[in-house]
């Protein structure tokens, strides 16, 4: 049985009379990738936070390695690499400097790391950071993340300024860590920048963590999108009636709806109706994300 | 070890090295003026027709004819500890509240160190930006007595400048301590910069108001401008009251930063 690295057990944040996490539950194991997601003001930040030893639960409990966030933060981030979307840093150091600094913190890092993880990267090191667009020193931030390998990745909306080849080899980082066993916690809003390096997702919503399940059942749940062509103009009533059926739209022989029942309910339905042709796809899970999202704003 | 107090030097050399030559060009600049004020006995005169509120505030006109009075009186009476008291809180709030503003004080905290290594260090940083402000200090008395042509007991120039030195670290350190344990700069800022007004105005005032008497002790400026580092040298007492303050002031901060939340 895979041993959880991170273990949150009602988790729970309060700003004031604003419950910021609310009873929070979550078990992630050695080497998968999960992703964190949901909306702005959702609780992602302020649980990495609470994880990262930044901020105090006002109940439950959180561990990572076995080790209490709050009680062994130092041991804990030893072995943590950590990067947030608006992560401030020394903006009067040059890149260099700045990853020379962090590596001394960390009991020291190859310089040859660094030089190769900026040249991926393709960052100037020798520019004062201050000096530097916010995609820029993005990826010094990356760099210092990951620089001495940690055992694991804790990172908060970390793609925001990185332009898409930059994402690209983002990704290839993320992979290659997943692929050397290494845990990688990551949060974000934007489900299509994380679907394809995450093992698992966990979506939050309002401080309470909404649904957890891996990507591939994830996919199989969601809605499928249906487009049906008859023969004639479409009479969407024998449609409707199908358990399952959603947002019908109509446009002359065309017929469009989100499907989410049973598939045999669905093809018997249609075996009765003059069909042209039918296709059914997956739908993304963008919208399964914003499903929540609109949960949200009800 | 070390990491975060070369690395904050590091980032405030600039500031540090301008700090220094101010406090020196201040100190020089003061200086030159002794002759005239040590011959003469027009100033005397007007000091003496001050009302006594004002004369505790200049110091006695007598002082002004030796290089130790003038050195207690004129230099180090206002207008050094003005400086380096400013230059010791604007450099206590930056590396602390105004650390966690700008967020980079999260970020370390993100790596492996300690609140407890992170305050220290910090704090040692601080400490040792007032001491070369103070390095400064020390050769702008001892360039000035040289550009006068006179000289002093180099132990009394030493003790004057750890008087300095030791009253800088009080209110750089308050506002330090204010600002780990609130994390908010203006609030700091505020907090400290009325204290020190307070304190100053509380010590100055005393001699001429009975009713301030009681109060003066408690006013970490009261261990400094009386004891009269520049002619009596270094009062042991006064020095321990001081650290005392300063112990008093990390001890606080350090019991709260270590639990406190801190913002991004």
């Amino acid at each position: 049985m895979k041993k959880p690295v991170i273990y949150i057990h009602n988790l729970t944040k309060n700003f004031g009379k604003h419950i910021a996490v609310d009873r929070l539950n979550l078990e992630v194991f050695e080497g998968e990738v999960f992703g964190f997601l949901g909306p702005n003001g959702a609780g992602k930040s302020t649980t990495i936070r609470m994880l990262i030893g930044q901020i105090s639960a006002h109940d439950g409990t959180a561990t990572i390695f076995g080790h209490d966030v709050v009680k062994s933060r130092v041991a804990i981030h030893k072995r943590i690499g950590y990067l947030s979307g608006d992560m401030a840093l020394d903006l009067n150091l040059t890149g260099k400097q700045y990853l020379h600094y962090m590596a001394r913190l960390h009991g020291g890092v190859s310089e040859h790391v660094i030089k190769d993880l900026a040249h991926r990267l393709d960052c100037d090191l020798n520019k004062r950071i201050g000096a530097l667009s916010r995609g820029n020193r993005q990826k010094i931030a990356l760099i210092s993340a990951v620089m001495h390998d940690p055992d694991m990745l804790i990172l908060d909306e970390p793609t925001s300024g990185f332009d898409p080849l930059i994402q690209a080899e983002f990704n290839k980082i993320i992979l290659d860590c997943k692929k050397r066993g290494k845990t990688v916690f990551i949060s974000s809003h934007i489900l299509s920048e994380v679907q394809h390096l995450c093992d698992r997702v966990g979506f939050i919503r309002e401080g309470k963590l909404i649904q957890v399940g891996d990507m591939a059942e994830l996919t199989k749940t969601t809605l499928k999108q249906v487009r049906v062509i008859f023969d004639d103009q479409a009479d969407v009533s024998h449609i409707r009636a199908v358990r399952g059926v959603h947002d019908i739209t109509v446009d002359g022989q065309h017929c469009m709806f989100k499907f989410g029942g049973h598939m045999h309910d669905l093809i018997d339905k249609l075996a009765e109706l003059s069909v042209v042709d039918v296709a059914i796809t997956d739908a993304d899970l963008e919208e399964l994300f914003m499903r929540y999202y609109q949960g949200s704003k009800k | 070890m070390g990491a975060i107090i070369w690395k904050t030097l590091y980032e405030k050399r600039f500031s540090i090295v301008a700090w220094s030559i101010g406090a020196a060009a201040m100190v020089w600049l003061t200086m030159i003026f002794y002759p005239s004020f040590s011959q003469g006995d027009q100033l005397a005169d007007l000091v003496k027709a001050l009302p006594p509120q004002l004369q505790s505030l200049v110091g006695e006109a007598s002082s002004y004819k030796t290089i130790g009075g003038y050195l207690d009186t004129v230099v180090f009476n206002l207008r050094i500890p003005m400086v380096v008291i400013t230059m010791a809180i604007i450099f206590g709030i930056s590396l602390s509240a105004g650390d966690e503003e700008k967020g980079t004080l999260a970020t370390l905290l993100a790596q492996p160190v300690s609140r407890s290594r992170a305050l220290f260090e910090k704090l040692t940083a601080l400490l040792a930006s007032i001491f070369i402000v103070h390095v400064g200090v020390l050769l702008g008395i001892v360039l000035s007595l040289l550009s006068i042509g006179d000289w002093y007991s180099f132990d009394k120039q030493l003790a004057i400048t750890f008087g300095s030195f030791l009253i800088a670290s009080v209110f750089g350190i308050l506002a330090y301590a204010l600002g780990m344990i609130l994390g908010k700069k203006g609030m700091a800022s505020a907090i400290v910069a009325t204290v020190a007004f307070g304190a100053f105005l509380i010590d100055s005032m005393a001699p001429s108001v009975s009713m301030l008497e009681g109060v003066q002790k408690f006013s970490p400026y009261y261990y400094y401008s009386s004891a009269e580092l520049a002619v009596n040298g270094v009062d042991w007492s006064y020095v321990a009251i001081q650290i005392l303050m300063i112990v008093l002031c990390v001890s606080v901060a350090w019991s709260i930063f270590r639990h406190r939340d801190v913002e991004v």
